[in-house]
């Protein structure tokens, strides 16, 4: 497999934070002892302190893997989601589709953002119910999607061959159908994850983040409502800032690159049917 | 050398002469908004163990979805389909799945036959794993070796996917994956229309020495009519949803008794249109012995000796 110029950097970029994430695993004595409150970059503090004093750089690694965590996680709930629900409306059909594909419908013209800030605040800030929400909010793209593909193969000739053999329905959707969006789903789940990062980075930032285990966005949230922000305590928010924006570029990337793939790779079919 | 062949099959055929499939006043009509017009008008056809069955007619004739409904496929809008003389529709499960076993259906679109993604031995050796034939995977592998050499597929072949072969190879690997089972009956619907003629009559040949060396029954859909004359036992004549001749096939073609199969004879050089029209007959607008009933009433099935046709013209030879 040959990989272009995009999908070198995302990949390039997704292991870069991938290390940050391994560094984070370091003991605490690697990083220096608290500091002065808003100590700007020093060589003992490399990215200075915030407004407790303790080393940005340490809640930037600590923080890397909560998001990353948060955002993986919250994408492959929601890819699954969307695969289960896109598999079953496509192949099945029927009344179920109907039913399922107004489902989809519903969630897409749901604003996203504020129904989850509604949810988070009802169900608690904690680690479990942030990937929970995510979830359950960011699968209608990947179910209508891996619908549209599923309903494809439907009508496939060698589905009506397997028909024709005697094969179960559970026996051909995962024997057949799954290995055939599999390639889809996976770029969709590639695809979700800067979606869930920056979600997670959204609820974080007003709050709404589990406070025990800061991630980037909690990090953001402490420099505006502890006041870096008013000083101009740059190193406080622009490295998290930054590492988000990175990260979710480097998902991107690759998700891009992993689609336009598997379009390449299905085409002959496409054009045929 | 394939006339010799032929012969050998007939003889079979007859001292069998057992009716394995049978399609009685088989009707299907396809919806269209409120519109249904039937495609196939009440067809009755039988394929008896070991014959080589041609059905010849051109394009939107219907075949096809006879053949859909005769493979268990399509469900027939009215009339029944008999394998060994027990109706499909009122078949339980276990005998639903031994006549899926004994009859297999060929798609007339080897590229879109096989799931893309699978490798040709594991497609081959599927119809072995759902009917759960082959013992141990040595067993399998034997099993799906032997039937793929038959066509002339090599391990190396059994081991690309189908996007990494050639139409030819993916026919073969069509007719290798529907022989697995070593079915009784083979419907092939125009198993090489997408070939061109030399790979066409290669194939055909190996088909036909897998054919009479397992006994197995064919029934051959088919546009072109010099393969029907060649290859099949009996043939039967399909227009517009009707089939309007059968009989047998050296029989039908030097002395066609329908004005239609003496067109479809005739007409090397000009195809036929199927022109819309209102009589009950659906050869009425192009027939040039058409009477006044045969706009009144479609014309019922006059047997003549052991042959049958659909037409008005032939109501008084009838025994």
């Amino acid at each position: 497999m040959k990989l272009n110029r995009a999908e070198a950097l995302g990949i390039s970029l997704i292991l870069a934070t991938s290390i940050m994430a391994v560094l984070s695993l370091l003991p605490e004595k690697y990083f220096g002892k608290s500091g002065t409150p808003y100590s700007p970059p020093s060589p003992e503090h490399l990215l200075g302190t915030d407004d407790l004093g303790d080393n940005v750089l340490r809640s930037l690694l600590l923080g890397g893997r909560i998001s990353l965590l948060i955002g993986i996680l919250g994408a492959a709930v929601s890819t699954l989601v969307g695969a289960l629900i896109g598999v079953l409306s496509g192949f099945i059909g029927g009344a179920l589709d109907d039913a399922l594909s107004s489902l989809i419908d519903l969630f897409m013209t749901l604003p996203a953002l504020p129904l989850m800030i509604v949810l988070a605040a009802y169900l608690g800030p904690s680690f479990f119910n942030e990937i929970i929400v995510i979830g359950l909010l960011w699968w209608p793209v990947t179910a209508r999607l891996v619908r549209a593909r599923a309903r494809q193969i439907r009508e496939a000739p060698f589905i009506e061959g397997l028909i024709g053999l005697g094969a179960g329905r559970l026996y051909i959707i995962f024997k057949h159908v799954l290995p055939n969006v599999w390639g889809l789903v996976f770029a969709r789940f590639v695809l979700s994850v800067p979606g869930a990062i920056l979600l997670e980075a959204g609820l974080s930032f007003i709050g709404l983040g589990d406070p025990t285990i800061p991630s980037w966005g909690t990090m953001l949230h402490f420099a505006m409502t502890r006041g870096a922000l008013l000083r101009g305590a740059w190193w406080t928010f622009v490295p998290p800032g930054l590492c988000i924006a990175i990260t979710s570029l480097g998902f991107t990337l690759l998700g891009m690159g992993l689609e336009q793939r598997y379009k390449l790779s299905t085409k002959p079919m496409r054009d045929l049917l | 050398m394939m006339s010799g062949e032929l012969e050998g099959s007939e003889t079979r055929s007859q001292a069998l002469s057992r009716v394995l499939l049978e399609g009685r006043d088989v009707e299907k009509r396809f919806c269209f908004g409120k519109r249904c017009p039937p495609v196939v008008k009440g067809v009755s056809i039988f394929i008896r163990s070991g014959e080589i069955v041609a059905l010849v007619g051109e394009s939107g004739s219907g075949k096809t979805t006879l053949a859909k409904i005769l493979a268990g496929l399509l469900k027939p809008t009215s009339g029944e389909v008999f394998f060994m003389k027990k109706p499909i529709s009122r078949m339980s499960k276990q005998e639903l799945l031994n006549f899926k076993r004994k009859v297999q259906y060929v798609s007339q679109y080897p590229d879109l036959a096989l799931d893309p993604m699978w490798y040709l031995y594991d497609s081959i050796a599927e119809p072995l794993r759902i009917h759960g034939i082959a013992k141990s995977r040595k067993e399998e592998f034997e099993m799906v070796l032997s039937t793929s050499s038959r066509f002339g597929l090599s391990l190396d072949h059994l081991r690309r996917k189908p996007r990494n072969l050639s139409g030819g190879e993916l026919q073969r690997a069509v007719l290798a994956r529907a022989m697995v089972l070593n079915p009784e009956l083979l419907i092939a619907d125009e198993p090489t229309s997408m070939l061109d003629p030399s790979t066409q009559a290669k194939i055909i040949n190996q088909l036909i020495e897998v054919q009479k060396e397992r006994g197995l029954a064919v029934l051959f859909i088919t546009h072109d009519l010099e393969l029907a004359k060649v290859v099949s036992n009996r043939v039967y004549v399909m227009f517009s949803g009707m089939i309007v001749e059968s009989g047998d096939t050296s029989e039908v073609f030097s002395s066609p008794m329908h004005p239609y199969t003496k067109s479809l004879l005739d007409s090397d050089t000009a195809p036929l249109e199927v022109v819309v029209n209102e009589a009950s007959c659906p050869f009425y607008g192009q027939c040039d012995i058409s009477m006044d009933i045969c706009r009144k009433s479609p014309p019922p099935e006059f047997k003549l000796r052991n042959r049958i046709v659909r037409c008005w013209a032939f109501e008084h030879h009838r025994d």
